[in-house]
């Protein structure tokens, strides 16, 4: 049994979620993610890492609430237990030395870029990190970003921080500002994973998006999470997470992902009231 | 043997053939000649005493006929279910050359059924603790009965799982309707209760390596993590919403319970027409899945009936079941509308021609036959090939070009010392018996390999 | 939302002639110059004023110029006078209706309005998330239906000129059928406006003062928890996501509604459909009704779309043989039905309509019981019946055997003599141990997916609408009513249309329903009232929220106990 030691909602809608897994955290790398199932009726549900402490055994998530099995989540209180955990899965990104690197977070990518971030620094490169989110609000984690990142640059789609926009637009400004990009490393939903890509076409700057199809298995077995990268098939989950922005097919990641909304829609509107009902996370 | 009738058992998931009474079970069991040279065990890939168990079912000895099917064989339940015994001691039966063979496999599934049913499980008697550990990898049909064997000759057994639930493809793979997971899960209730030691949620390879287990102090490592790579054909479309490896369409039914959604949380995959490609066992289980969950079902096939690989019977139940048959066909693309989601299939007419490798007539395309079959879902069932994780982060481990781990036939020894393997990893996409059988030429290799180290430290005395 | 003018009372209708942006137009003296310019087609924005509570002046959005009237009146506020001159947009009036929008939108979440990635995101991420806590447009259940939204596009918001705060409130999602977002709640007060002013309850209010007012709902108001009786009107009215109905939110927005009556208990109120797809995807009352008159119960409210769609639902004729269920055509099943019927006749058998059964049904199966089986005996179910004790004289002629054999439209009997029953066939929308125990199962339409009469408590004759086809091959029970007489050799009874058998109905016989016709309290304004069972099945058993409704029912009394209310 996986017990949480600690759940918060740092910002609206985003819960990060401490999970005792000592085994698991003693393995983690940056780029990874784990699988876990509330009960033996979950979906497995694939999480990036945020965080892991071996020492502790310990490891954190991020859970954006978008539909039943993340609202089961995040209806969780410290204390409660996941009844599965598996991990870490996906291919570690590998860490070298480039020179400048930007790690551009958006939602739960706000928490799952800070491994990636830190081990980049380590290896000696200028970090950049770019936040988004869709207003000043929604941003968190940024003291801890603060300490391993060179620079943070912040996105808002309201304009209520710094620059109005996306994370590509900041890419944008940096490329127009001819500053030296050698590595942009991409968390977030599709969308802005996308247009990050976008922005650096031109440019040429070796872009890595974090994938994040539907996934049941988790090791290669089923083919479920798979992805055209440069006309090619891959399974997300053991071929990537990670693939080039620039060659990923996203229309088809895009329709691939909605597979099932409509059929969750009839599961969220049963889904049984909150265990602790009016509670505060 | 009584059957739900086609039209009856469509609407559920429920086992299909419903079993022996006692009373048919001791008149089948006593058409059995009792041979003193039986032609049958010949036949059994894991040397089951198959008169001396059919003698204790005329004697209307059900227990004892269980305990000595467990003599060689850890999951009869599951066997008597799940194999071709047609291919196997059924096809050897000296009452098959002029009429029906004796129904081996009903018996042994009787048997089983009777043991569990009756919650007499009788647990079998360990040898003394030898001090030796062995880590077995997967909790599929192969490393279930390199665990029960092993167990029994005094070792301690840890199995290591990547799923969530233990089994294998006896879980995930194979339907409620052939193999209620009840059964696989009491199977594997047994081997706990007997001492083996089950860890789930453990994926080798990504958690811990082979080497780092066998730096752990673990004496001896048995592979058995299966074929389960998927197929696809590489055609246009195969990644539009709505197709599916058929190893990703039966987890979501029989691992994910997907046919119970919402109760269960994985999304349902209810739709309305479906077409399945293949003519394998793995074919027409996610055919009749498929059936049952609503669906007009075709299974598109590029050879003729004769060449498929599936079982008879199960392409017996899938004609009767009302599952169309497109024979002699093979899929060219797969079409999408504007959401990305399939609306139908494209495929051409083939024709027998020479034979290949298989020895089987090597299909040959009819130019300009194309025809379209409407569908909305679509099941690549083309079979599996290893999957690569194990292999790949294991050092000094021998791989075929397919993928498969080389092993020796003998002793399923492999390059690594102290390292076996078994089953689909071994052979490539085959059977839960033949599995089984490789794992007891293992675990029978492995127990001799660990007497030849020096002592472990908490060996009797 | 349906802005209509409202009549307030004079029997003449007595009009002016007004002029708006160079229009003349004609208007009912009564009515307000939002009003009369709506009910002309001119939309001036406006967000605190609704047709089913009125206006209150205080988003101020509706501002006109009036000739000869200083400043800018509100429009919902200022009656029509003769030759009233009114502007409704100049680009004064433009200007300060943004950056009265923008204050209003203050606490809500916006960046999805102002971000200029809107059309691509569209192209790809039609669907919105389905978040748990609001952040954007993307991520609410409102998108496709929202007043605030479309308000935003219409005065080209772009940027946000007031930085936007979130105040972080809890979701409240532990009530049945309610879930509230007040992180969304722009305080237009419709909610409290409606519940208090028009259905005389105050399940919300407003709390705090100045900077802080909000709206509370009934978790943060106890002498509040006595008063909501799930009318949903609250939902009805809300301009945003900060009030839904827990499941139609994410639905999307219907195609289309349709008027119907509720058939869940003999009040029979009207009620909308909206319908997407083929599909209902939730019920309101209807919107040009006096809204005084009646609201919606809980029932009629929330549990129709769900009852209707439920997974159980019968969708194929069943026969059992060997023990075993299987599927057969409805010729099969009618024959098979027929046959076994035939072999009872008389007072053997019993035909047993429901009370919610339509007056065409009972027609049908009161010649069924008369002359498909010869003068066997009619049973009528009444409303709100539990099985066990909805027929005692059933039940009784059952258990001393003289009644082997029936034929069942509800499932409104006694589990503890079906098996004393040699033969039971049933017409019905659920399994039920009735259903369990018969040989042949029919399958039924529930009644927004069949039309038929039916006389409510008073006796007004009511006519129901097919608005939505009903799942498989189930049939309207007139219909599976008329086959089956048929199939009894009773071919005058070849009924083509429903219509056909609505003209054969006798009026005077049954427009009186049957069953009790006691005064029964209003389940509109009493929940104990709420009706626990239709035909026999217990409606909390298919409509999750309504189990939990009774458990707050259960709390509720105990407290009211406690404190001695």
């Amino acid at each position: 049994m996986f017990r949480i030691v600690e759940k918060t909602e740092p910002v609206p809608n985003t819960h990060l979620v401490t999970i005792e897994a000592p085994k698991v955290a003693a393995k983690c790398q940056p780029g990874q993610f784990v699988i876990v199932m509330v009960d033996d009726r979950s979906e497995r549900v694939p999480l990036s890492l945020a965080d892991w402490d071996s020492q502790a055994g310990t490891l954190t998530v991020p859970v954006f609430e978008v539909g039943r099995s993340s609202r089961k989540i995040a209806m969780l209180q410290a204390g409660d237990e996941f009844a599965h955990l598996i991990g870490p899965l996906g291919r570690p990104f590998p860490i070298a030395k480039h020179g400048t690197v930007v790690c551009a977070g958006g939602c739960y990518g706000l928490a799952a870029i800070y491994p990636i971030a830190r081990a980049m620094k380590e290896a000696g490169n200028r970090v950049v990190c770019v936040l988004e989110a869709r207003s000043h609000y929604l941003y968190y984690q940024q003291d801890r970003l603060a300490e391993v990142a060179d620079e943070l640059l912040y996105a808002t789609i309201d304009g209520s921080r710094d620059r109005k926009g996306h994370a590509c637009d900041v890419l944008s400004d940096m490329l127009t500002q001819q500053r030296p990009i050698h590595l942009v490393v991409a968390v977030g939903c599709p969308f802005m994973m996308m247009l990050c890509g976008e922005a650096t076409k031109t440019a040429a700057v070796p872009t890595w998006a974090c994938l994040n199809p539907i996934i049941v298995d988790g090791t290669g077995m089923c083919g479920a999470c798979r992805v055209t990268v440069a006309g090619q098939t891959r399974f997300a989950c053991v071929d990537g997470p990670f693939f080039d922005a620039h060659q990923v097919d996203w229309d088809e990641l895009f329709h691939r992902q909605a597979a099932y909304l409509g059929d969750e829609v009839q599961a969220v509107g049963q889904t049984d009231a909150p265990l602790h009902p009016h509670h505060h996370h | 043997m009584p059957e739900q009738p086609a039209e009856v058992r469509i609407d559920n998931f429920d086992e299909v053939p419903s079993g022996y009474t006692a009373d048919l079970a001791v008149t089948e069991a006593l058409r059995c000649l009792l041979c003193k040279n039986p032609r049958c065990v010949a036949g059994c890939p894991v040397n089951i005493d198959i008169p001396g168990f059919i003698k204790l079912i005329q004697d209307r000895k059900f227990d004892e006929a269980a305990r000595k099917i467990k003599e060689e064989n850890a999951l009869p339940a599951i066997c008597g279910r799940v194999c071709p015994q047609e291919d196997q001691c059924e096809k050897l039966c000296v009452l098959g050359v002029k009429g029906e063979p004796v129904a081996i496999g009903r018996l042994e599934r009787f048997v089983a059924d009777y043991e569990r049913v009756q919650g007499q499980v009788q647990l079998a008697e360990c040898a003394p603790p030898t001090g030796r550990k062995v880590a077995v990898i997967g909790a599929g049909p192969a490393g279930l009965t390199v665990a029960g064997d092993l167990v029994l000759l005094g070792h301690k057994v840890t199995i290591f799982e990547a799923l969530h639930k233990p089994g294998g493809v006896l879980m995930y793979g194979i339907p409620e309707f052939r193999l209620p997971k009840e059964i696989v899960e009491a199977e594997v209730q047994y081997l706990t209760r007997l001492g083996v030691e089950l860890v789930t949620d453990f994926v080798v390879g990504k958690l811990e390596s082979v080497d780092e287990l066998l730096e752990q102090g673990f004496d001896a490592i048995f592979i058995g993590t299966g074929a389960g790579l998927p197929m696809f054909m590489n055609i246009p479309g195969e990644n539009l919403v709505g197709v599916y490896s058929a190893n990703e369409y039966l987890t979501r039914s029989n691992l994910m319970k997907a046919y119970l959604f919402p109760e269960y949380d994985t999304p349902t995959i209810r739709r309305s027409k479906a077409v399945v490609v293949g003519g394998g066992n793995v074919a027409m289980d996610a055919a009749r899945t498929a059936r049952r969950l609503g669906a007009q079902v075709t299974i598109v096939y590029r050879r003729s009936r004769n060449e498929m690989p599936a079982r008879v019977e199960e392409v017996e139940h899938a004609e009767q079941e009302g599952i169309d048959f497109e024979l002699l066909a093979n899929p060219t693309r797969i079409l999408g509308d504007d959401q990305r989601r399939v609306v139908g299939i494209e495929c051409l007419r083939m024709e027998l021609g020479e034979p290949d490798d298989s020895g089987r007539r090597r299909p040959v395309p009819i130019d300009g036959s194309e025809f379209v079959i409407d569908v909305d879902t679509v099941v690549m069932a083309l079979g599996n090939k290893p999957n690569p994780l194990v292999p790949q982060t294991t050092a000094g481990l021998e791989v075929s070009r397919w993928g498969t781990i080389v092993a020796d036939e003998q002793t399923m020894q492999t390059s690594k010392p102290g390292v076996f393997a078994g089953g689909d990893i071994v052979s490539g996409a085959a059977t839960v018996i033949l599995a089984m059988g490789q794992a007891k030429i293992a675990a029978k290799a492995i127990h001799e390999y660990l007497n030849t180290l020096t002592p472990g430290k908490d060996a009797q005395e | 939302m349906t802005d209509t003018s409202r009549e307030t009372g004079s029997a003449t209708a007595q009009t002016v002639t007004i002029t708006i942006d160079g229009r003349e137009l004609r208007a009912l003296a009564r009515q307000t110059v939002l009003e009369a310019a709506l009910a002309n087609g001119i939309d001036i924005p406006h967000v605190c004023y609704h047709a089913e509570v009125g206006p209150i002046g205080s988003c101020r959005l509706c501002i006109v110029e009036i000739e000869a009237v200083n400043g800018l009146p509100t429009s919902c506020t200022t009656p029509i006078a003769e030759g009233m001159v009114v502007r409704t947009e100049t680009e004064q009036i433009n200007k300060l209706r943004k950056a009265l929008l923008e204050l209003l939108l203050l606490n809500h979440p916006t960046a999805c309005l102002v971000c200029d990635k809107q059309e691509l995101c569209l192209k790809y991420r039609y669907n919105p998330s389905k978040a748990g806590r609001t952040t954007g447009c993307n991520f609410c259940n409102n998108k496709d239906i929202c007043d605030i939204r479309k308000l935003a596009e219409r005065f080209g918001l772009t940027e946000l000129i007031y930085p936007p705060s979130y105040e972080g409130r809890p979701l409240e999602r532990a009530e049945p059928f309610i879930d509230r977002d007040y992180n969304l709640c722009v305080l237009c007060g419709r909610c409290v406006r409606i519940c208090r002013d028009v259905h005389g309850t105050a399940a919300v209010e407003f709390v705090d003062r100045g900077g802080r007012t909000r709206v509370a709902g009934p978790s943060e108001l106890p002498h509040a928890e006595l008063q909501c009786r799930f009318c949903g009107a609250c939902i009805d009215v809300c301009p945003t996501g900060a009030l839904s109905d827990r499941y139609a939110k994410w639905r999307g927005a219907p195609d289309r509604s349709e008027q119907t009556y509720c058939a869940l208990c003999p009040i029979g109120c009207p009620l909308a459909v909206h319908v997407r797809g083929d599909r209902a995807i939730g019920t309101a009352s209807v919107p040009d009704q006096d809204p005084a008159s009646r609201p919606l119960c809980a029932l009629g409210r929330f549990a129709v779309a769900e009852f209707a769609a439920g997974q159980d639902r019968f969708t194929h004729p069943q026969i059992r043989t060997d023990g075993r269920w299987r599927r057969a055509n409805w010729d099969e099943a009618i024959r098979a039905a027929a046959e076994r019927l035939a072999q009872y006749k008389e007072s053997q058998a019993a035909v047993v309509a429901d009370a919610s059964s339509s007056l065409e049904t009972r027609h049908l199966l009161r010649a069924l019981a008369e002359l498909g089986l010869n003068g066997a005996r009619l049973f009528i179910a009444p409303h709100n019946a539990a099985p066990e004790a909805a027929l005692p004289a059933l039940t009784e002629a059952i258990r001393n055997g003289q009644i082997k054999a029936a034929y069942v439209a509800t499932a409104a009997i006694d589990p503890a003599v079906l098996d004393s029953l040699d033969l039971l066939i049933v017409q019905d929308c659920y399994p039920s141990p009735v259903s369990e125990a018969a040989t042949v199962i029919l399958p039924t339409t529930v009644f927004i997916e069949a039309g038929g009469t039916f006389a409510d408590r008073d006796g007004v004759v009511k006519k129901l609408q097919a608005v939505v086809p009903p799942p498989g091959e189930a049939r309207p029970e007139w219909q599976i009513a008329a086959d089956l007489a048929r199939a009894l050799g009773q071919d005058h009874l070849a009924y083509e249309s429903l219509e056909q058998v609505s003209a054969a109905l006798e009026p005077t016989a049954s427009n009186r329903s049957t069953g009790e016709t006691v005064e029964q309290p209003d389940p509109a304004h009493d929940l104990s009232a709420l009706p626990k069972y239709f035909r026999g099945h217990r409606m909390s058993r298919h409509v999750k929220g309504l189990a939990q409704l009774e458990e707050l029912i259960a709390g509720r009394s105990e407290s009211a106990f406690e404190s001695g209310d």
